[in-house]
């Protein structure tokens, strides 16, 4: 399910006319029905799209969806002490992803037992987005009294397509609503207001991150500018990359007259480590803040430091199973808590806690890239090596990058550029992320570049992979 | 309007594409001067030889010298790598008639990877009008991807980026010229630069490499064509050569198991960097007239390598070294 691709707008519309199509014939067999259909149809089209991407995702998602829906069918049947039942049901839920996700790296790597059977597993797309959203639905139903779902509505809110794969991580109260109230509806206003998220979320993805993706060189370990320069391209084209996928979702959705989070609200803006976090994958850190963070006592107990090292070295697993993804988790809690003692002692201009919130959180991306411990161990070392940044390595940019290459990357990034500054001025004068890029002029300057600047080779979506 | 500021915006991505894009504007100049001189040839011979693949193919054959050395009548198909195996194919399907002998002569790369649709290849089959090229080569009813294909009939930033690049600095827009190519479609640069030698092996065909053999050899049965393979030459440096042959003996191994190969005791590895030009697959005039001979003599004996000497070869090799 890569918006991306044609293939999947192919697909899209093959579904939609079929399903327009048997609304027709439905409206006049069983006029009373109709709003069955609309659902029916909507959890159809969300499962052949998924079966789309293959079969192994869509028994996998199957599963999972099944079985928490049962588990907590299950809990909601006993009375008393429905809590203790949450020792089986969580890690019944977890297990799938433990199996795709985990099992090669604490098998083999962490206990250096060799099971050449958990080496080469194919990790379902979208399986750590989705089991987050059922974990989070059997805690939200259980914890605010919530009645148990219709089996329908509850699976056409764990598989809204423009969602599954990679978010945003839905709550119950916010979507499941909108799916029990679910119909087919075209209404212009949202078709519009949909079209634009998608135009933008496309010029994102295709317009900026592939493009960066081609100029993504990470090979250096010595050269300081050179291990900068790949941090840079890499930050911006997953920021690109995972935020148009994000924006396509919002504006899929909106087509279809549902509102989902959006799940970036122009992370690169941000003043502190902090404030980045409210604003990068949004749903992501509310789903650790409240089922993990809070849980454990918060920001209000002694061991708050604790807390938060705990909370992100969890979401570094949760990106990866690797040494790198902990040292990164790892790196961003350390910040966390840094930002957190800092204030007392400290008032940093904006201009300069931007600067640094920059430098830490593409320093980090370091972490995000290089999965070999070896070289990630060599580059971190170059990059805290004043003599890593002489002039003759400056140079050796020269020997790695031709002039031409240097001049495209020199375009995209002034095109980044252009487009952060508009994102910053969003949020600057408006408060709403994005809300001067989707502006009809700023749109029609979008599709149209979108058109003339995307590569003709298309990228997997780099979070498919989480 | 938004969707009608999506269509403008591709209609004038693909009219600059078709009209002003340097690369395309060089191939159609190639393209019609390669069927002018097809043309030629057709009209004093009954039957000719058609060679094809990249731009090693149209750098490194000299259909001139072959008609006046050896009265060997021969039509350069070659275009450019980038247009994807089946394009050049098709291309080079639609040059040949009944009786003709074709020459396979695609870079090995070309041979490992999987066959998709190519924004080149797509860029070209919009521009000469010839669509069909982009189905499958070998099916007259092969059906053409049209929505894909036309989406890919647009610049991207690396393009455009470059081009201004290009202006910036008072470069030409493309780098070759139609005016340095041949009559025969031979094509030649005056530019020279540093060649690193080989970067890249293929030790076995793709599948839908092997696909496209099994289909040519068919296709050659019925339209009474006969196919033959032949290795490019490629500029390799001494240490590099055994590796080098070595794997392309076991390349060639695959092939001969589809299409007869052209016997060239070079294995596609060449050590002179005196016979190239700009690029370790182009070779200089030179090195061209040296590779235009040896194919026409092999092509006149007939001379092909049977599959055990092939392996003969590949083991000896391995085993110590040198050819």
């Amino acid at each position: 399910m890569n918006f991306g691709e044609l293939r999947f707008w192919q697909y899209l519309a093959t579904g939609l006319a079929v399903i327009l199509a048997g609304r027709a014939l439905c409206r006049k067999l069983f006029p009373r029905n109709i709003d069955q259909f609309d659902k029916a149809a909507l959890l159809g089209l969300g499962l052949f799209l998924l079966g789309c991407v293959s079969w192994v995702t869509l028994i996998v998602f199957l599963a999972v969806a099944v079985a928490s829906y049962l588990g907590l069918q299950w809990i909601l049947a006993h009375q008393t002490g429905r809590y203790r039942y949450l020792l089986v049901v969580i890690p019944l839920q977890l297990l799938p992803l433990f199996y795709f996700k985990y099992s090669d790296f604490f098998v083999n790597k962490v206990f250096g037992l060799d099971v050449a059977s958990l080496h080469h597993l194919l990790i379902p797309v979208g399986i750590s987005f989705y089991t987050f959203q059922k974990v989070a639905f059997v805690m939200d139903t259980l914890v605010h009294k919530r009645p148990l779902p219709r089996f329908l509505d509850y699976m056409n809110f764990a598989g809204f397509f423009p969602q599954i794969v990679a978010g945003p991580i839905e709550r119950r109260d916010d979507l499941l609503p909108q799916m029990e109230q679910f119909r087919i509806t075209w209404q212009v206003q949202n078709i519009n207001d949909g079209a634009g998220w998608i135009a933008l979320g496309l010029f994102f993805k295709c317009a900026l991150a592939d493009n960066f993706a081609l100029y993504f060189k990470p090979d250096s370990t010595d050269n300081a500018w050179l291990i900068w320069l790949a941090n840079l391209v890499f930050g911006l084209r997953i920021y690109y990359d995972f935020a148009g996928y994000s924006l396509v979702a919002v504006g899929l959705a909106r087509c279809l007259g549902v509102r989902l989070t959006v799940n970036f609200a122009s992370p690169y803006c941000a003043t502190s480590v902090a404030e980045f976090w409210r604003r990068w994958h949004i749903t992501l850190s509310q789903w650790f803040r409240d089922y993990l963070y809070v849980p454990l006592g918060g920001g209000r107990v002694r061991w708050w430091a604790l807390n938060v090292a705990v909370v992100f070295l969890l979401s570094g697993v949760w990106h990866g199973a690797g040494w790198n993804f902990v040292l990164w988790g790892a790196l961003h809690g350390a910040y966390l808590i840094f930002n957190r003692l800092a204030p007392q002692r400290l008032h940093v201009p904006s201009v300069l806690g931007w600067f640094a919130t920059m430098l830490a959180s593409f320093l980090a991306w370091l972490c995000f890239y290089e999965v070999r411990t070896g070289p990630l161990l060599a580059k971190f070392t170059t990059v805290f090596s004043p003599s890593a940044y002489s002039l003759t390595a400056l140079r050796g940019i020269r020997a790695e990058w031709t002039l031409t290459d240097l001049f495209v990357l020199g375009g995209l990034l002034a095109l980044a550029g252009l487009t952060l500054l508009l994102e910053w001025q969003s949020v600057a004068r408006k408060n709403d992320p994005y809300c001067f890029l989707r502006r009809p002029a700023v749109l029609a300057c979008a599709i149209t570049l979108t058109l003339w600047l995307a590569p003709g080779k298309n990228n997997a979506f780099i979070y498919f992979a989480f | 309007m938004l969707l009608a500021v999506a269509a403008f915006a591709w209609l004038a991505g693909a009219l600059y594409t078709v009209f002003v894009n340097p690369e395309i504007v060089f191939l159609k100049g190639s393209v019609k001067i390669k069927q002018a001189w097809s043309q030629k040839i057709r009209s004093g011979h009954p039957h000719s030889v058609v060679i094809y693949g990249g731009s090693s193919c149209a750098f490194s054959i000299d259909g001139e010298r072959a008609l006046k050395q050896h009265a060997l009548p021969l039509v350069n198909a070659g275009l450019h790598i980038g247009l994807g195996a089946n394009v050049l194919t098709s291309w080079a399907l639609s040059q040949t008639r009944p009786g003709d002998t074709l020459v396979v002569a695609l870079e090995p790369p070309l041979l490992a990877d999987p066959f998709e649709p190519t924004t080149l290849g797509a860029q070209f089959a919009a521009a000469t009008g010839l669509p069909k090229t982009l189905a499958a080569p070998t099916d007259p009813a092969g059906s053409v991807p049209w929505l894909s294909s036309a989406l890919m009939v647009r610049p991207d930033a690396t393009h455009l980026l470059t081009l201004l690049a290009k202006a910036v600095r008072r470069r030409p827009a493309y780098f070759y010229r139609v005016q340095d190519i041949t009559a025969s479609g031979w094509e030649q640069s005056p530019h020279r630069n540093p060649l690193p030698g080989p970067t890249r092996y293929t030790p076995a065909l793709s599948a839908d490499a092997r696909t496209l053999l099994r289909t040519l050899r068919r296709w050659g049965e019925t339209n009474q064509v006969r196919i033959v393979c032949s290795l490019p030459w490629c500029y390799s440096r001494s240490e590099a050569v055994p590796h080098f042959r070595r794997t392309n003996a076991r390349l060639l191994i695959e092939v001969s198991d589809y299409l007869p190969v052209l016997k060239d005791s070079r294995l596609g590895a060449e050590t002179n960097i005196h016979y190239f030009s700009d690029t370790m697959w182009h070779l200089n005039p030179e090195g061209a007239a040296l590779r235009t001979d040896e194919l026409a003599g092999q092509l006149a004996n007939w001379d092909i390598w049977q599959p055990a000497e092939l392996r003969t070869h590949a083991h000896s090799l391995a085993t110590d070294g040198q050819p």
